[in-house]
């Protein structure tokens, strides 16, 4: 029996007032530091650490990682310089020798098991051997948004830790399959300008959590060449290319601005929406229809792994249709991807995550 | 509240991002010119705008008193003009 419960189901990957840069800084000096301040969203065994390199120069030194304690009574609360694990500290020495910008991934000399809510500093600074602005490496650090962030922190450091305002840290901690913070190294547009491509996330609602549901709306974020009567086509597919339902998206509603990291929600206005599948994959995106080309922003994983470490379900990534197919992306995701979901249903046989409101007392599967 | 930064250089990566770098070492990337343009186009929003005009109330009278520095004055920031702020 379908059940009138909506929600929205979103995948937040940067802070909803990104500005659509990332910000960067050079770590040339022996003085430089920069570090991330977080609470530790479950219990886990971190193995791993990562964050994003812009570039390197000459001859890299030797840098150095760790997990920290937090220092909360020096402004603005700062890594207390105490390494995590003791006699096995959660630490590591490193030299970036990749190509950039990428996520340097580290794996720490001793795993340490944090608690879930364990407040931890993560800073990256200078280890050993020559370094200056011909010899050093710059640091992807964080995502720029509008307003000052007080959690979880970025720091900087050119010889006192100072609070970057407005920033949300790329920086990671993991274990040997999943991703905490954001692992995330680059920004980038995607844009299409052929009559009937399109750009899309794929997604799917595990099977067991529901049974069927349906897609009131989405959040778009991406632009359409500036002009009047420019539009798109804002859309749900199905794996073959079958479009399930549409609306237009238009420049003359505001579609056409210079910047494709802002939020433009959408709601279908087909009657009556689709019934879609839990289990069964689909793709939300947009299509050029022919009046202008359309772009979106676009953040990049290193590798398929990261990211479904991060996004903790294989499915969700960025894919795009020739006209014939789709194309999967599995390092790709837009910056935000957020479906409203009404008339959502049990599981056949019931459990899931849903209570069919008219039971009182009785078995839940 | 006064800042001050010395941009020590600007490049357009191939992909079109633009890389800015500061002498102080900080720096950002955009993914695009036209995300660079947009970011800067809302420095002279009017939300910015008001909260550049209490900015420039609060640095002369952090106490906020003297309220007449500012009411029925009006605030004209412009990154195009040369006059970046002027007070009428």
């Amino acid at each position: 029996m379908a059940d009138a419960y909506r929600k929205r189901l979103v995948w937040n990957f940067v802070p909803p007032d990104f500005n659509g840069s990332i910000k960067t800084f050079a770590l040339d000096a022996a003085t430089d530091k920069i570090a991330s301040i977080f609470q530790v969203e479950r219990a886990i065994t971190i193995t791993r650490l990562a964050f994003a390199i812009a570039s390197k120069s000459g001859t890299v030194p030797e840098y150095k990682s760790s997990l920290q304690g937090v220092d909360f009574t020096v402004g603005p609360s700062i890594p207390d310089g105490t390494i995590k694990g003791g006699g096995t500290p959660a630490s590591v020495l490193f030299t970036p020798a990749g190509t950039y910008p990428d996520l340097e991934i580290l794996t720490l000399d001793n795993a340490y098991a944090a608690a879930q809510g364990e407040w931890i500093a993560l800073p990256v600074e200078y280890s050993s051997g020559t370094i200056d602005a011909g010899n050093s490496i710059t640091a992807r650090h964080g995502l720029q948004a509008a307003f000052s962030h007080e959690l979880p922190k970025v720091l900087t450091n050119t010889g006192t830790w100072a609070l970057d305002t407005s920033t949300f840290p790329l920086f990671a901690y993991g274990s040997a399959d999943a991703w905490y913070g954001a692992p995330i190294h680059d920004i980038t547009t995607r844009s299409e300008a052929t009559t009937g491509n399109r750009i899309a996330m794929k997604f799917s609602l595990p099977v067991g959590h529901g049974d069927t549901y349906k897609v009131l709306g989405a959040l778009i974020k991406g632009r359409l060449t500036s002009g009047a009567n420019a539009t798109a086509i804002v859309g749900l597919w199905n794996a073959a290319g079958t479009l399930l339902q549409g609306v237009e998206l238009s420049t003359n509603a505001g579609a056409g601005s210079t910047a494709q990291h802002k939020n433009k929600p959408i709601i279908f206005d087909d009657a009556p929406l689709a019934t879609l599948t839990h289990g069964t994959v689909y793709y939300l995106g947009v299509e050029h229809d022919g009046s202008t080309s359309l772009f979106t922003n676009v953040l990049k994983f290193k590798d398929s792994a990261t990211r479904q470490g991060f996004v903790q379900q294989s499915d969700v990534h960025l894919a795009t249709w020739n006209g014939t197919a789709w194309t999967d992306i599995e390092t790709e995701v837009w910056e935000d991807f957020e479906l409203i979901l009404e008339d959502i249903t049990e599981p056949a046989g019931g459990g899931g995550l849903l209570v069919h409101p008219g039971m009182s007392g009785g078995m839940r599967g | 509240m006064a800042a001050t930064v010395t941009v020590q250089s600007v490049e357009i990566l191939p992909n079109g991002s633009v890389n800015v770098v500061f002498e102080s070492g900080h720096g950002f990337v955009f993914g695009s010119l036209d995300e660079l343009k947009a970011a800067v186009g809302q420095v002279d929003d009017r939300d910015n705008t008001q909260l550049v005009a209490m900015g420039w109330w609060l640095a002369r009278q952090p106490d906020g008193s003297n309220t007449a520095l500012v009411v029925g004055k009006t605030f004209t920031f412009d990154l195009s003009s040369p006059q970046l702020l002027r007070v009428q």
